[in-house]
């Protein structure tokens, strides 16, 4: 059963100071599913990306990738083995172009050092035509190749959030982690994101954990629903059963004015 | 390589190669040299701090460095001098390895103090316990390749410029390839670069080994050009003025880098007709660049250039 999951989340604590941001949280990600995690502003959502992605460190527990446990590995390796991500405070490079953005995330598979760079070798130019090649169709998949060549930091949100999921889309990843995509995003943006995570998952059988507030995108896009609430799981399941779950409607209606 | 940076390149050859034949004053050659060996420094330190985000408040230790070691090596055990300089280069990166290793664990200010505990660290070295300790040392071979010794002011005019040329070329094919792109996006932020699967660590080491390379080569130059070292050469001082030709020419530009060295080397010269006014004049100077030119001379009259264009 183990080899339909993509990656496991096994008792997972992490405090900060005092405050318990995870407290013993399990769940796994089954492979070829989009997979939303929701639940309230400060439960935990952000904190366990980073866990996964590397940028923190849990206190305890385990996440297992692809049957191996990747506690140890920096960031790079895991984005090496299959991990790509965005953030939900946009971590672009402003003073880059658009087309040079998704480069860097291409960067991990044609890595040249630095003496044959220096020397622009024959296979160094060949490597660089393909990957922008490469980081052209990219654009277009996600709709933002008319921006090839402004400053990352021009663009408006909602371009800058598909930018960050092409340079992750780079990374050819076999598992996606989207903090907060849809957050800035008009209803015909978030419409649109919708359909291009689910064309990641279909077309590009790419396996996505997302955080998201966004409920009718949640609703719409999900196989299956992990809740938060306080750094704990309180329920998981299809988005019937969670739009159903007693405890979901309270944490989420104990959170509204 | 854009089309400008090649036609730049064409023009900066012409000039170098047309310079001491049309101007035969062997003062203004020597003045050429010592800019073209500031230049050295003043390109790595802008692959460094502007396209890297890097810091580096020493590199006169790596100059120093370059120079002091290849100069004993040649002096004292006899090596050929090209051997000696290979040598050199090898022991500053070593060095800058170590340097780097703050750098991994530190930004903005802390860095900058970092980097000038090391240059400091390494001018007392010089100081205490190079040849001649305060008052240096003289008698430095001079340069020699393939049986040919460089003796007159012309031969080392050509031969700096043309490790000018030839270290542009590199820098330039540098950046614009992927590893630049790389030294780019760890400007913009570490997070990011991270997480698109490169190595923070390898990166930073290599790009600190870089910069001392052109700073350590820059420092044999001049060992093998001057014959006569003493540690009054690569102090604090130095550190400034590299940072200074750097900020001056413009540090999210390479050619910034040799625009900044020959200014800073030059305009010391033009105002010595000014007397006891001179360093007042200087600094004002210096000063104004600061204030209205932020960006720095290269960058400023390509966005002027560009805005001329669109007209
Ligand atoms: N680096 C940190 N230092 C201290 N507290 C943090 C840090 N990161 C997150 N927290 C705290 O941990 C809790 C969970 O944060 P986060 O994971 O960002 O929540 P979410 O993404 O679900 O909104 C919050 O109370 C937050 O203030
Ligand atoms: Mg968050």
């Amino acid at each position: 059963m183990d080899s339909q999951i993509t990656i496991k989340i096994k008792n997972i604590s992490k405090s900060f100071g005092g405050l318990k941001a995870l407290e013993n949280v399990s769940f796994s990600v089954k492979t070829g599913q989009i997979h939303a995690l929701i639940g309230p502003n400060g439960a935990g959502k952000t904190t366990l990306m980073n866990i996964i992605s590397g940028l923190e460190t849990a206190d305890s527990g385990e996440i297992i990738f692809n049957d191996k446990p990747i506690n140890k590995l920096p960031p790079e390796k895991r984005t090496k083995i299959g991990i790509a991500r965005t953030f939900q405070n946009l971590e672009l490079f402003g003073e880059m172009t658009v087309l040079e953005n998704v480069m860097v995330g291409m960067y991990l598979k044609y890595e040249t050092g630095f003496i044959k760079s220096g020397l622009m070798l024959n296979s160094v130019r060949k490597v660089q035509k393909d990957i922008i090649t490469k980081s052209l169709n990219i654009l277009d998949y996600v709709g933002l190749n008319h921006r090839k060549n402004e400053y990352a930091k021009n663009l408006p949100v909602g371009e800058q959030r598909l930018l960050e999921i092409a340079r992750a889309i780079a990374a050819d990843p076999i598992l996606m982690l989207l903090d907060e995509p849809a957050a800035g995003l008009n209803i015909r943006e978030t419409k649109n994101l919708s359909i291009l995570i689910k064309n990641l998952k279909e077309e590009k059988q790419i396996t996505l954990l997302i955080v998201e507030h966004d409920m009718e995108l949640i609703m719409g896009i999900s196989d299956t629903i992990t809740v938060l609430n306080f750094g704990k799981v309180i329920a998981e399941g299809d988005p019937l059963s969670i739009q159903k779950n007693p405890d979901v409607i309270t944490a989420y209606l104990g959170e509204e004015d | 390589m854009g089309k400008g940076n090649i036609l730049s390149l064409l023009i900066l050859t012409l000039v170098i190669i047309i310079f001491p034949i049309v101007i035969k004053d062997t003062y203004l050659h020597t003045i050429g040299i010592f800019a073209g060996i500031n230049a050295l420094v003043a390109i790595g330190l802008t692959i460094l701090m502007g396209y890297a985000g890097q810091i580096s408040l020493g590199q006169a230790a790596f100059y120093g460095i370059g120079a002091y070691i290849s100069a004993i090596l040649s002096l004292h055990f006899g090596l050929p001098v090209i051997l000696s300089i290979f040598l050199a280069l090898l022991v500053s990166s070593t060095a800058a390895i170590i340097l780097a290793i703050p750098a991994l664990r530190l930004k903005g200010h802390y860095l900058a103090v970092a980097t000038l505990g090391f240059g400091e660290i390494i001018h007392i070295i010089l100081h205490e316990w190079g040849p001649g300790g305060p008052s240096g040392f003289g008698d430095i071979p001079k340069m020699n390749l393939f049986g040919y010794t460089f003796t007159s002011t012309n031969d080392y005019f050509y031969l700096v410029w043309m490790c000018v040329v030839v270290i542009m070329i590199f820098s330039l094919n540098l950046i614009n390839s992927m590893t630049g792109k790389a030294l780019q996006a760890m400007h913009g932020s570490e997070i990011a670069t991270q997480t698109a699967g490169i190595n923070l660590t390898k990166l930073k080491i290599k790009v600190f080994i870089l910069s001392s390379i052109y700073a350590s080569l820059a420092g044999a130059m001049y060992a093998h050009y001057v014959t006569f070292l003493s540690p009054s050469s690569f102090s604090l001082f130095h550190s400034v003025l590299f940072l200074m030709m750097v900020v001056i020419g413009g540090i999210s530009n390479i050619w910034g880098g040799i625009v900044g060295a020959l200014i800073i080397t030059i305009l010391p010269e033009v105002l010595r007709g000014f007397k006891e006014f001179d360093i007042l004049l200087y600094g004002l100077i210096l000063t104004l660049f600061l204030l209205f030119m932020r960006k720095g001379l290269v960058p400023m009259t390509i966005d002027t250039y560009k805005r001329w264009i669109h007209r």
